[in-house]
């Protein structure tokens, strides 16, 4: 997308980035005291230095022998883009919550278009504050600037410049002190400048673009270009991913699962902040837990009750965690989840009913984490004359409960109310003498019996291949049990009940 | 006041005749001698260790009770030893979407499995009871499940069928279950122990295998011919959908 010059925008530099990120994910303060660095193994060289390694007497470009000559207990970490881009775009997601125009420039920039924000906000300073606190919250190093073009609130920001001002003639003054070094200029082409005695921006701007043509490529001419601010910029901006994921490399490998659930509930945090912010909830939670040598164990965590927070997921989880048995240590967990809800507002009376129906749906969510979804089972009544049909036994299914869309509920809510009738018809209509308990297999009477009451002969199923003739009987033993008695046409008996 | 006294009063493990207004608030069993012996019915919150053999009409004797409390809240059935039998529960009076069966697998960690499940239903505040089948209760446990109860405001039944005695446990009320052949409507009930009240001896309470309203086919068998092929119709049409 081009955009015009006279846009202003801001640039944010994070210069640690890597670095942050890693020291966000230590807990113990001793450990974060420690000189730590990130070393990029193929330049051999020293990239983003903690303020411990700084006092240690290690700089940013050593190598690593003379490093780890300066301090014993150095804490080296190898660089890898791709946890800066991801840190990059966490961010850029987090301030988009705030800022509409946001482009990546990888690995660890970003512009932000200011212009079309400062109505919203009433002001260039009101915007910077919002930003600032988002950044904050971020708890990562930044360096930013602004100007009217892209490419010198990068060079701004890259020279440590940290304001924030709409002053064309001030903005001016310190791009003119600016290093071309550090502007987006091929670095061969910024050795033929240096040739010709151009060494800074000011000397650039000096001569006309013109003459510079025939010198240098055709990339760095626009890049001079757009530092004078004469031609557009052109940016493609930062759409947040409509799913949730995050991933995360663990310091070290854990194989206890009890040890795992710290670090989950960090990544929980996040997540409920990301559900919070949107007024969502969620019913299911995916965890991916990479293990070292085996296969990547896969657990999706249900609620019953569509929930966001932190400490209701962990619940769940420990209680599904502890049967889950690891073959070997886990180094890196990822959490994704495929659907928000949307959280409506429901006006239910406030004492009675809500209470209950969270806590019921709490309830079950716990029970199933623990023992299982198929052992935690609701019955329903079956309109059948055969005594082992009328008990249905199913599962609780987390869709008759939350998950169904308030459309699909309206849909249904005709044909439901119809079909609740008729249930309570039938409810009313059930036999009033029939036993507490059925024997999923009849046994044989063995024992003496006294006849209360019968016979009372059921005789269905013809078709459907299940055939039953029997004539049933309430019966009781010596030692006072009811129970219930059937015969069969062939004059066997056979126990099916107890009236408890 | 002796020290020891006034301890374990303000603990509320004693009670005194003068403070029985107190304890009060009982739930009216349905039944009328029961209701007498009791007090005034079941407590409301708390564990109710009943001992009978598998048959006596131990449910029908407790599911009157809770049956107000049920249609708001759920009724959890841990490990019973047997199906449950939907018709049998409908006729009872309890709505079948407030009634959960919790299945445990017979194995080593079933004791474990089954009080856990109890003690999360009670705790919840969503059950109204709790029926739980287990067998050589602990007093630790017991003593967790009755503080689950008053936490959870709900009533925890135990039915333990086995015939070893075990009176100390701490809970709200223990009765033992018994029938003779003579009268075959009638249930021995024997008060172990109850919290606000003496142990009882055993005494009859008329507790019929059938539910209260009748049988539907005994009203039909005592009409008309028409009705009765009615019914058959009804019957024969009835297939499962």
């Amino acid at each position: 997308m081009q955009f015009d010059t006279r846009s202003l925008w801001i640039y944010l530099y994070f210069p640690k980035l890597h670095l942050d990120v890693i020291q966000r994910q230590v807990n113990a303060p001793e450990q974060l005291a420690l000189p730590r660095v990130i070393y990029d193994p193929k330049a051999n060289k020293m990239l983003q230095l903690n303020q411990a390694a700084l006092e240690a007497g290690v700089k940013k470009g050593m190598g690593l022998a003379s490093a780890s000559l300066l301090s014993d207990n150095l804490q080296v970490h190898e660089y890898n883009v791709s946890i800066e881009e991801k840190a990059l775009t966490q961010i850029a997601h987090q301030l988009y919550l705030v800022t509409s125009d946001i482009a990546l420039d990888t690995p660890n920039g970003l512009f932000l278009r200011a212009q079309n924000m400062l109505n919203l906000y009433g002001g260039l300073q009101a915007y910077w504050r919002v930003l600032s606190q988002v950044l904050a919250k971020s708890g990562v190093e930044v360096q930013f600037a602004s100007a009217y073009s892209v490419n010198v609130a990068k060079l701004l920001a890259l020279h440590k410049l940290n304001k924030i001002s709409d002053d064309k003639a001030r903005l001016h003054k310190c791009l003119l002190a600016c290093q071309l070094c550090k502007t987006d200029i091929d670095s061969k082409d910024q050795e033929k400048l240096a040739r010709i005695g151009i060494k800074n921006i000011q000397s650039l701007f000096e001569q006309p673009l013109a003459s510079l043509a025939s010198r240098v490529s055709r990339f760095s001419i626009n890049v001079i270009s757009e530092l004078r601010g004469e031609a557009p910029a052109k940016l493609k901006f930062y759409y947040p991913p409509e799913h949730y994921h995050d991933y995360i490399e663990l310091l070290y490998d854990i194989e206890l699962v009890d040890k795992l659930l710290p670090i989950i509930d960090k990544l929980l945090l996040s997540f409920e902040q990301y559900l919070l912010i949107r007024n969502a909830l969620s019913l299911t939670i995916k965890l991916t837990l990479h293990q070292r040598e085996h296969p990547k164990v896969e657990q999706t965590i249900n609620s019953a009750l569509a929930i966001y927070k932190q400490q209701d997921w962990l619940s769940i989880i420990a209680l599904q965690f502890e049967q889950l048995k690891l073959e070997s240590a886990v180094y890196a967990i990822t959490l994704t989840c495929p659907k928000l809800e949307l959280a409506d507002i429901k006006n239910a009376d406030f004492f009675a009913q809500k209470g209950t129906h969270v806590a019921s749906l709490t309830l079950l969510s716990r029970l199933r984490a623990k023992l299982g979804d198929e052992k935690v089972r609701l019955l329903r009544y079956s309109q059948d004359f055969r005594p082992e049909r009328v008990t249905q036994f199913m599962p609780v299914h987390l869709n008759d409960t939350e998950q169904q869309s308030t459309q699909q509920k309206r849909l249904l809510s005709a044909s439901q109310s119809r079909a609740h009738a008729l249930a309570h018809k039938n409810e009313q209509r059930v036999f009033k003498d029939r036993p507490g308990f059925i024997l999923a297999q009849p046994e044989t009477l063995s024992e003496k019996v006294t006849i209360l009451n019968g016979p009372e002969r059921i005789v269905s199923g013809w078709w459907d291949k299940e055939h039953i003739q029997r004539d049933y009987f309430v019966a009781q033993n010596n030692h006072g049990q009811q129970i219930w008695v059937y015969k069969t046409p062939e004059d066997k008996w056979f126990v099916h009940g107890y009236f408890v | 006041m002796n020290p020891l006294l006034h301890d374990l009063q303000k603990k509320q493990l004693v009670w005194r005749a003068a403070s029985i207004e107190q304890h009060k608030e009982r739930v009216s069993t349905g039944y009328q001698t029961l209701d007498k012996a009791l007090n005034g019915g079941f407590p409301k919150s708390g564990l109710v260790h009943i001992k009978s053999l598998v048959g006596l009409g131990e449910m029908r004797l407790v599911l009157p009770a809770i049956k107000a409390q049920a249609q708001k809240q759920f009724c959890a059935f841990v490990a019973a030893p047997f199906l449950l039998n939907a018709e049998f529960l409908i006729g009872e009076g309890l709505t079948l979407d407030k009634v959960m069966i919790i299945d445990i697998t017979h194995d080593k960690h079933s004791t474990e499995q089954k009080l856990w499940s109890a003690e999360q239903c009670a705790k919840s505040g969503a059950c109204a009871a709790i029926f739980i089948w287990h067998e050589k209760l602990q007093v630790a446990q017991a003593k967790k499940l009755e503080l689950a109860a008053i936490k959870g405001q709900c009533l925890i039944f135990l039915f333990e069928a086995g015939k070893h005695q075990q009176t100390n446990l701490p809970v709200s009320l223990a009765m033992s279950l018994s029938r003779d052949n003579r009268d075959q409507q009638a249930v021995n009930i024997k008060v172990d122990k109850q919290k606000v009240g003496w142990p009882l001896p055993s005494f009859s309470v008329k507790v019929p295998y059938k539910a209260r309203m009748g049988s539907p086919m005994h009203k039909r068998r005592g009409g008309s011919r028409h009705t009765l092929q009615a019914a058959n119709i009804y019957a024969l049409h009835s297939k499962p959908s």
